[in-house]
């Protein structure tokens, strides 16, 4: 054995040494990113009877989705335009003369600029002042170990470095070595080594943005499988009538846009403004199609005695 | 709550008012959660969580996270001669462990005989022989499954003949023999008691029970009970649950409740023509002001 | 009384129509059959018929209702014959797993008989797709229609009357290892 090295493998016994290498190394990075995350064996908090709309939507998407949340709030109040050119306008409202709070006003005093969707989302001061806004409901997500801790984003990085190094020092050394050696037939590495290190960033950045804590993560899982059905109901009742000035997400329901996300309702609720919206981090991923009335799977009875048959 | 009465022998006389529940029904799940407060105890039909998704898991956890929750069993067959099924024995051991509740129930009937799954819950023989049966797997349960069990009585549409003991001699008889506690369906016994045993709304007016007299029924084994509506077919009350608990209900319970001392919950049933859930939690409401003024 | 014996004879007569028939022309023969003896046969025939008819009407009407939430458009579909399409299709005692056995039997039938409305058998197999892959730790089915079946059962779920033409459509049911069902429309 003294005489071995894997630097002096074949091509492409190398490659598979390397592709194990990669898969360890992504999985322990997988772990430790996991095990950062001191929320994790704590059972999440109990779902509340009345979920605020604001707290949960910045629980599921930061300050992105309390924007995507309050504008669509806006829109069903009326308060929110789309032009021709797919631009976002104040519009006249409801007419009630109702002061807005300050957030939803914010929200609206940044669309008289006319924003496209992207432009309306890439405005950092709206973010910055919707964070400012939003401190209230932050500090409460922190005490209840909701958000995501400052030590995910540290080992992340940590991670991402002593995974980079691992993943091309390796590579790179081999590629010296075949290289030197005469052999030009390295394309393969270079690719394996681009795709390993292109997944190893895509997991630190997903868990470098995370906004949820593990724990957060359980509650709004949580949140979702109990009110889940609430979803169906309402968007059921936006294709129907309902009276002059209701909403179909009234204030007590805007919490389900706020964890579902826009996806959740596209198709079903104002199908053009939604048509403006990307697929965002907070919105659900809808792989049920179109049809939700099937498959429910709820066709058991109780133990009543007989059937609904007969006369 | 767990170790009173389910399924003790001598079971341990309780001050508390019963817990007023309702048996859960995905429909209203969302309703359930937005008014927690007002409902003490679930009740889940076990079978539709024996072989179930990962979703329905969940749903079953999260349940179980949120409130006291009793798995309600249809189809254990406890009464059947050939015995009880080992694989379905096993999958509700599952779930009875999974949930760790304080008792869970089965039905004094049969569901499966001669390799015929009859699909719903058919009446018993009165006879010792059956009652030894339903004892006999009762013991092959708490092999498998330490929980207390309550048993409840049926409806009985069709009665079997050749029965050597009326309806609560049967049920005082397999209580005694098996141990365990009683989960008293009051709507099976005014259903029963009208269908079979003249009219119960009637004698309880006259203070006689007849036939159906308070003191022949083993209200100290009552650990849960269970209300319910129902409907008329053909001139026959159907416990069919699709229906507000009607007012003789009402009536029957609060004669029994005093009786009832060791009764730790009452669970409003309804499978169909749901209601709007505030109908609900009204009558889980007045089940809940019932337990109190008797207790 | 023999119990096994008795309860075996008990659920045939509740479940099979034509078992019930046979008992009440001649009770005893058929006790014998399930090994009762004379003195227990005479007991049995005392039953009441109209008991056990009714009892037998509960047990089909505890299927028909399973069977509507089972498939819940299907049955939007065919309203008032959706349960005469049933029991048609179902004649006997209960088969184990009775909810999806049930229906997978419903949908078979309206697949076969040129039913009316005509998509009637492409909307109960796809309805059952969904019931049945739910039951299913794992599963990939491709499944065939010969009407654009998704947005027939989208119509009808907001309580709109599709009337369809024919045009083939495809339906892709995935999930592995227990987890969520994916559906797509091909």
């Amino acid at each position: 054995m003294a005489g071995f090295s894997i630097l002096g493998l074949s091509g492409p016994a190398f490659l598979g040494v390397y592709a194990g290498v990669a898969a360890l190394t992504l999985l322990l990075a997988h772990l430790f990113i996991r095990a950062s995350d001191p929320t994790r064996d704590l059972s999440p908090p109990k779902v509340p009877s009345e979920p605020d709309a604001i707290t949960l939507a910045y629980l599921a998407g930061g300050v992105g989705n309390v924007i995507r949340t309050l504008l669509f709030d806006l829109r069903q109040r009326g308060y929110v335009g789309v032009g021709a050119d797919k631009r976002l306008e104040p519009a006249a409202g409801p007419q009630s003369g109702r002061v807005l709070d300050a957030r939803p006003a914010r929200v609206l005093a940044a669309l008289r600029t006319r924003p496209t969707p992207a432009e309306l989302f890439d405005d950092w001061t709206l973010a910055a002042d919707l964070e400012r806004l939003c401190a209230p409901e932050r500090r409460r997500l922190v005490e209840q170990d909701l958000l995501a801790p400052p030590e995910v984003e540290r080992t992340a990085q940590a991670t991402l470095i002593v995974g980079s190094a691992v993943l091309l020092g390796l590579a790179g050394v081999k590629f010296v070595v075949a290289l030197s050696g005469g052999h030009q037939n390295v394309i393969f590495l270079l690719l394996l080594a681009a795709v390993v290190e292109a997944l190893l960033w895509g997991m630190v950045s997903r868990a470098r943005k995370r906004i949820a804590s593990a724990r957060g993560t359980a509650y709004l899982a949580a949140i979702k499988r109990a009110y889940g059905r609430r979803l169906s109901e309402r968007i059921g009742k936006a294709g129907g009538s309902r009276p002059a000035g209701a909403t179909a997400f009234d204030a007590g329901s805007l919490f389900l846009v706020s964890v579902f996300g826009y996806e959740a309702l596209k198709g079903a609720v104002e199908p053009e403004f939604m048509s403006l919206f990307k697929k965002s981090s907070s919105d659900s991923s809808g792989s049920c199609g179109s049809s939700s009335s099937c498959g429910s799977g709820d066709s058991g009875g109780g133990c009543g005695g007989c059937g609904g048959g007969g006369d | 709550m767990g170790d009173a009465a389910a399924g003790a022998t001598e079971p341990m006389e309780t001050t508390a008012a019963p817990r007023a529940g309702l048996g859960f029904r995905p429909q209203f799940c969302a309703d359930l959660f937005a008014a927690r407060e007002a409902v003490d105890i679930i009740e889940v039909i076990a079978d539709h969580y024996l072989d179930a998704s990962r979703e329905k898991l969940a749903e079953l956890d999260l349940l179980a996270d949120h409130f006291p929750v009793v798995p309600h069993g249809l189809d254990l067959s406890l009464g059947s001669a050939e015995g009880i099924d080992p694989a379905y024995l096993r999958k509700m051991a599952r779930l009875v462990a999974r949930l760790d509740p304080p008792w869970w129930s089965e039905h004094l009937a049969f569901t499966k005989a001669g390799g015929v799954a009859i699909g719903h819950l058919a009446a018993l023989p009165y006879t010792r022989e059956a009652a030894e049966a339903v004892a006999r797997n009762v013991e092959t349960v708490r092999r498998a499954i330490a929980t207390p069990l309550l048993l409840e009585n049926p409806t009985a549409i069709a009665l079997v003949p050749g029965a050597e003991m009326d309806e609560p001699a049967f049920l005082t008889r397999v209580l005694e023999l098996t141990g365990c506690g009683w989960l008293c369906d009051v709507t099976n016994l005014y259903t029963n008691a009208v269908n079979h045993g003249g009219d119960l709304e009637a004698a309880l007016d006259r203070g006689a029970l007849d036939r159906w007299a308070l003191d022949r029924w083993p209200w100290e084994r009552v650990v849960q009970f269970h209300i319910a509506g129902g409907r008329r077919l053909r001139g026959l009350l159907m416990d069919s649950h699709d229906a507000p608990t009607p007012p003789e209900i009402w009536a029957l319970l609060e004669t029994i409740l005093p009786l009832a001392r060791n009764a730790q919950a009452i669970v409003l049933e309804r499978d169909e023509n749901l209601p709007p859930f505030g109908a609900l939690l009204e009558e889980v409401a007045r089940a809940r002001a019932i337990g109190r003024r008797c207790r | 009384m023999p119990l096994k014996e008795t309860q075996a004879l008990l659920a045939l007569l509740y479940t099979d129509a034509r078992f019930r028939e046979a008992f009440f022309r001649t009770p005893q023969d058929c006790a014998r059959q399930f090994g009762l003896g004379e003195a227990e046969a005479e007991t049995l025939a005392r039953i009441d018929p109209a008991a056990v008819a009714r009892f037998a009407d509960c047990l089909k009407g505890k299927r028909a209702l399973d069977a509507r939430k089972t498939l819940p458009l299907t049955h939007r579909a065919l309203g008032a014959r959706f349960d005469d399409e049933l029991f048609a299709a179902i004649a006997g005692a209960p088969a184990p797993g009775r909810h999806l056995a049930d229906a997978a039997a419903l949908a078979r039938r309206l697949a076969r008989r040129s039913a009316e409305p005509d998509w009637i058998g492409d909307l109960a197999r796809f309805e059952l797709a969904f019931v049945a892959a739910a039951a299913r730790r794992n599963c990939v089915w491709l499944r065939l229609f010969r009407y654009p079946v998704a947005e027939i059962a989208t119509g009808l779920a907001r309580g709109e009357a599709p009337g369809a033409h024919r045009r083939p459509s495809v339906g892709l049911w995935l999930r592995l290892f227990g987890s969520r069902l994916f559906y797509a429309r091909l």
